[in-house]
This record gives C-alpha cells, sequence and structure tokens, in this order.
C-alpha cells in the first residue's frame, strides 16, 4: 500500500459521516481477514484522514491485526438508498480516542433510531446491533489511499477519484 | 459447545445484509455486503455470485472469506469463517437463490440490476458469536415444531381417504400455523404441470386451474424438486392472469380456470409433495406480509407434506386394492326416463375438455373420466363404476406408475360440486363410487379422435 493518502470530496466526507452502516476489515500475518461493525466515523478537517470508533469487544481481532499489518478497508452504506462506498488505506489504533467520542456514538445511534424506526426496527435492536455492551469506544486512525464504489449494480467495485490533494 | 450454522441460520433469513471480508492474492483485505446468503446444511452455506467484483477474485485467490451475519429479529451477530467449494449455476440450490434473489431484488429497487450467475457454495470452517453484542429479546414466535405435532396428529387420524387428507391438511394450516393461503396442486407428469386441487382462503377455490412445470414459485419446486421460498414481492414469481383475446370458436373453448392466488403477496413458500422419490405435488402456501416464512416454517411444511405424500400414496393404493374385488353390478334407471332440459355435454377431443351446456368444466384425464362414465350410463343405464375398470380402460390414458386416478377423481368431483347442479360423484366404498345425474344428458363429441 505504498499510495498516497486520497483527499475526499466534500460529498464523500458528508456520506461518509453519515450515520453510516459501516464494517471494517484488516488481516493477520497469513492473509487471513478480520472484520467487525463500527460505532461511527469522524472526517478530519483536510478530509485526508479518518477517525474510526470501534467496540473493544468485537472488534478485537481488528483491532489486533491492524497493529500488525496496518492495512485497512472501510464501508459505509446508506440502508435506506444502498448507496455504499469502501475506502482502503492504512491505519493504526490511536491511543485515546478523541473527547467527544461518546457523545458521536450516541448521536450515530440516535439517528440511526430515527432512520430506522418507520421500517420497522425498534430502539432496543437498533442499540443492540449498532452500539452493543457499553464499554467505551476505541478509536482507529485511517488514511485512505483509494476509493471504490460499491453500490449494488455492474459498477460496483469501480474505483473513483477523491479530490487531488 | 461449539456453534454450526443452525446457530446462526436466522441471520441468513435477516433484514439486515451481511457483509463479507476477503483479501486479495496482494494482501489488500476488501470488505462488501452480500445481497443474499443461503443456509444449504449444517456445514455449508451458499452466497449469490451475481457480478465479477474484487470479492469474486479474492475468493477464487484464496478461497477464504469471513461473513458477519445479524439476526434483524434480536441484533446477534456471528462471524462465520468460510471456505469456498464451488459455484453450481443450475439445479434447486440455483433455483432457491434465484427466487429468493427475486424478491430482494424487487424489495430493494434493484429489479433488473441483480441477475444471480451463480451460488457459490463455502464449507463454514467456524462460527463465532461476536463479543459485546447485547442481544435484544425476539419477540414472541410461532413455534413451528408444536404446530406440526398437531398436524402431524390431524393428518394421522385422518380416516376418510384421499378427499379427507386434502381437507385435514389445509384445515391444519389455518389451525395450527395460522396460514390462511394455501393451495395443494398435484402433478401431471406426462402433460408437464400441476392441478389445484384443494385450496383455503380465497373467493374462488380455483379448484381444476394449472400451472406448468417451471413456471413460478409453485413450477419450479416441483421441477427442482426443492423448496421455493420468497420473502418480498416480485412480478418475476407472481401469478399474473391477463384475459387473452380470443374470437370465434376459441371464445368458446377457453379453457383457463384462473389460479386464485392473492392479488397483493409478498411472502410465498412452495413445498414439493415427495414419495417414493417422485415430486407427487406441491403445497403452496402465501402472505401479504413481507417475510412472513422462515426457515423454521420451511421445515415444517416440507416434514408435513413428507407426511402428507405417505398417507395419498396410501389412500391411492387402499382404493387400487379394494377396487380389484369388488366389481360395479348396479344399474340406474334408465335414461329415457328422466325429465327436464337435456344438459348438452360436449367434450373436445384434442385435450378431453368438457363443457356443461357452455360452461368449461374440466379437461385432460378427469374429463375424459367424466365422458366414459357418461357414455357408459347413458348406453347401459349403469351409474355405479370401480376405480380398476377406469384404470384398465385404454382411452383414458392414464401412465402406469403413479397415475393419481384419485386425485383426478377429486379434482372431477369437486369441480362438479362447484359448476353442475345435476351432475355429481359419491364415493360408495373403497375403489368405488356412483355417478348422480339429474337430467336427461346428450353427448356431444368435436374433432378428430386422438392417435393412440
Amino acid at each position: 500500500m505504498g499510495e498516497a493518502a486520497v483527499t475526499l470530496s466534500a460529498a464523500q466526507a458528508a456520506f461518509i459521516e453519515g450515520p453510516r452502516s459501516i464494517y471494517a476489515t484488516s488481516c493477520d500475518a497469513r492473509f487471513r481477514p478480520s472484520l467487525a461493525r463500527l460505532l461511527g466515523c469522524i472526517v478530519a478537517d483536510d478530509r485526508r484522514q479518518l477517525i474510526l470508533l470501534a467496540h473493544p469487544l468485537q472488534a478485537d481481532r481488528l483491532l489486533h491485526d491492524v497493529e500488525q499489518s496496518g492495512v485497512l478497508a472501510v464501508v459505509f452504506n446508506a440502508p435506506e438508498t444502498h448507496q455504499t462506498l469502501q475506502l482502503k488505506g492504512t491505519g493504526r489504533r490511536l491511543a485515546a480516542p478523541p473527547a467527544d467520542a461518546e457523545a458521536l456514538v450516541q448521536r450515530h445511534l440516535d439517528a440511526f433510531v430515527a432512520a430506522l424506526g418507520p421500517r420497522g426496527f425498534t430502539p432496543e435492536l437498533v442499540h443492540a446491533v449498532i452500539r452493543g455492551s457499553p464499554e467505551p469506544a476505541v478509536a482507529i486512525g485511517f488514511r485512505p489511499q483509494t476509493l471504490f464504489e460499491q453500490t449494488p449494480g455492474p459498477q460496483a467495485g469501480q474505483r473513483i477519484a477523491g479530490n487531488a490533494p | 459447545m461449539s456453534l454450526d450454522l443452525d446457530t446462526a441460520r436466522d441471520c441468513l433469513d435477516s433484514a439486515i445484509p451481511c457483509t463479507i471480508a476477503t483479501v486479495s492474492g496482494d494482501g489488500i483485505p476488501n470488505v462488501t455486503y452480500v445481497s443474499h446468503a443461503e443456509y444449504v446444511d449444517a456445514e455449508h452455506l451458499a452466497l449469490s455470485f451475481q457480478f465479477f467484483n474484487k470479492t469474486r477474485e479474492n475468493v477464487l485467490a484464496r478461497r477464504a472469506a469471513l461473513l458477519y451475519a445479524t439476526d434483524s429479529e434480536s441484533g446477534a451477530s456471528y462471524r462465520l469463517e468460510l471456505e469456498y467449494l464451488r459455484t453450481e449455476s443450475e439445479g434447486p440450490l440455483f433455483e432457491r437463490m434465484k427466487a429468493r434473489l427475486a424478491g430482494i431484488a424487487s424489495h430493494t429497487g434493484m429489479a433488473g440490476v441483480f441477475r444471480l450467475r451463480g451460488a457459490d457454495v463455502y464449507r463454514v470452517r467456524g462460527i463465532e458469536a461476536v463479543a459485546g453484542i447485547s442481544a435484544a429479546p425476539r419477540p414472541p414466535q410461532r413455534k413451528p415444531l408444536a404446530a406440526l405435532r398437531a398436524a402431524s396428529c390431524a393428518i394421522a387420524a385422518c380416516g376418510g381417504g384421499f378427499d379427507a387428507l386434502l381437507d385435514a391438511a389445509l384445515d391444519a394450516l389455518q389451525r395450527h400455523f395460522d396460514i390462511h393461503h394455501a393451495a395443494l396442486l398435484m402433478l401431471d407428469r406426462a402433460q408437464g404441470r400441476l392441478y389445484l386441487v384443494g385450496s383455503r382462503g380465497y373467493a374462488r377455490s380455483g379448484i381444476g386451474s394449472e400451472i406448468e412445470l417451471g413456471d413460478g414459485v409453485i413450477g419450479v419446486a416441483a421441477a427442482q424438486n426443492t423448496p421455493i421460498r420468497i420473502a418480498y414481492a416480485t412480478s418475476d414469481y407472481r401469478y399474473v392472469h391477463v384475459a387473452t383475446q380470443a374470437d370465434g370458436a376459441d371464445a368458446q373453448r377457453r379453457t383457463e380456470i384462473p389460479f386464485p392466488g392473492l392479488a397483493h403477496v409478498e411472502s410465498q413458500l412452495a413445498v414439493p409433495i415427495v414419495c417414493g422419490g417422485e415430486v407427487r405435488g406441491v403445497l403452496y402456501v402465501e402472505c401479504p406480509q413481507q417475510r412472513r416464512f422462515g426457515y423454521d416454517d420451511e421445515d415444517a411444511l416440507i416434514t408435513l407434506s413428507t407426511q402428507l405424500g405417505l398417507a395419498l400414496d396410501q389412500a391411492q393404493a387402499a382404493q387400487d386394492e379394494a377396487g380389484d374385488v369388488e366389481l360395479a353390478t348396479e344399474t340406474a334407471e334408465c335414461p329415457a326416463g328422466s325429465d327436464g332440459t337435456p344438459l348438452q355435454v360436449r367434450r373436445y377431443r384434442e385435450d378431453d375438455s368438457i363443457f356443461l351446456d357452455d360452461d368449461y368444466l374440466i379437461k385432460g384425464v378427469a374429463g375424459a373420466i367424466l365422458w366414459k362414465l357418461l357414455d357408459v350410463w347413458l348406453a347401459e343405464g349403469r351409474n355405479e363404476f370401480s376405480n380398476r375398470e377406469l384404470r384398465l380402460d385404454p382411452s383414458l390414458r392414464l401412465p402406469d406408475i403413479a397415475d393419481n386416478l384419485e386425485a383426478r377423481l377429486v379434482l372431477l368431483s369437486r369441480r362438479l360440486a362447484e359448476r353442475s347442479d345435476c351432475l355429481r360423484i359419491e364415493k360408495t366404498a373403497r375403489g368405488r363410487f356412483r355417478l348422480h345425474v339429474g337430467r336427461p344428458v346428450r353427448l356431444a363429441e368435436i374433432g378428430k379422435p386422438v392417435a393412440a
């Protein structure tokens, strides 16, 4: 993964901050994948770095693999439109999450409850699926290098451009 | 205790799609959503292959994948470690997934986008419950196993033969499974179609309506000998009956009986009725509610239809044995003495379709049977008949094996009950029945004889 960090467009950044359904994957030294649902995401002001918020238990192996391999792929999906974007790049676990991480996780959760309620998902279910048990979130710093269109269809998987750095 | 796929099966039926992680040959991970994951057995599942994408490339390169699956009722989530085995592009599994995917595509606005190229079959090498998930209690559920027990007992207790077994099965679906729209169809293998012999929950019974093998969920279930289940409305598998314009002689010969299905249906499930390794018919249920039928319902109805298939086979055999020893001997009054306006019965030889005055009644073997009964009645004045004499009559062209004669008699009897006020068939003993004729009858045969 020797490519330079990509700069997300404003629209891409807005989409990613969603809130979206987010999953991240990494792999170990034997190239076995690890996979976890994430709790939220913050896009840095320069749109070249993201802070991913993960549940320490749910993402236990993912965190370990990121620490070891540094490679990461993250998919962001809007359940209501099926629009989906995948980012690939490098990551590392941060020593501490941002001070407002828990507030962001809560906002993310509240937004999902509001969005999915009309589709028959109860707040309890959304809480179970999105948040899980109440351990504080941990943070991964993520520098995306490539972007891929992942909305279902024949174009899924096509590499797309971010803004020029 | 180690987990097997049965533990996580409900996650594959979830309203929350699975995600799949793979790693490329040069070590770059990839994650994406899966349109549909299908349970195969406790150690295998299949994922829908629709597009040649990075996931496919990675799977073919390393044969390993990790699936994240969430139960949309409880939130319980699992990671499934998968090993790719093969891709199936035809056959029962492929057809099951194709039907499921059609419903999902329609529900997600992807009709015309999703097209199943193959069913990618994986071995499940390991299942891990995701830690840190506080699963919500599942809402109160029906208990399909308890319903199956009650329905099974009802069928076992049924002593009334073929006809009564059909009613017992359909009644049990309503009473014990809370399924209110159902149909039973038997297979005419020689003609390549299924004919409906019983239904519940519709304004019109649809008895005598026909489904071609391979047409919709019912036709595919029979053709592939596999359950077909759909969770969301899709036009791909709907039984749409558009009246075709016909004129002249054709207009007078319209023989289609509309299938009685719901105008708006979301959930559909068709399970084959199998006996001795052969598909004998299909049990079909439907519902206007999305995702009404799950894997547990599928299990229960397959088990029920297996029992029903055996019971129907036994009922057929019992009628045949009785018919061997008791030959029809009674005679009816001479038809010349009957009063009333004659009923004109027309038979078109090319398909044995029968019309009572101008109303279409039935065609095929059931039509040929009625024609024979009336012919004998007019010629000999006899109104008592045996299954055996029908079976031995070459003009009926019954197949030697699995002729479903009882099913055809039930079909004819029920059509007469619905469409005629003067013709009726009544069972009198095992393997025997009586034809009741309430008016004088005139027979008219149309068309050239069919070559033997």
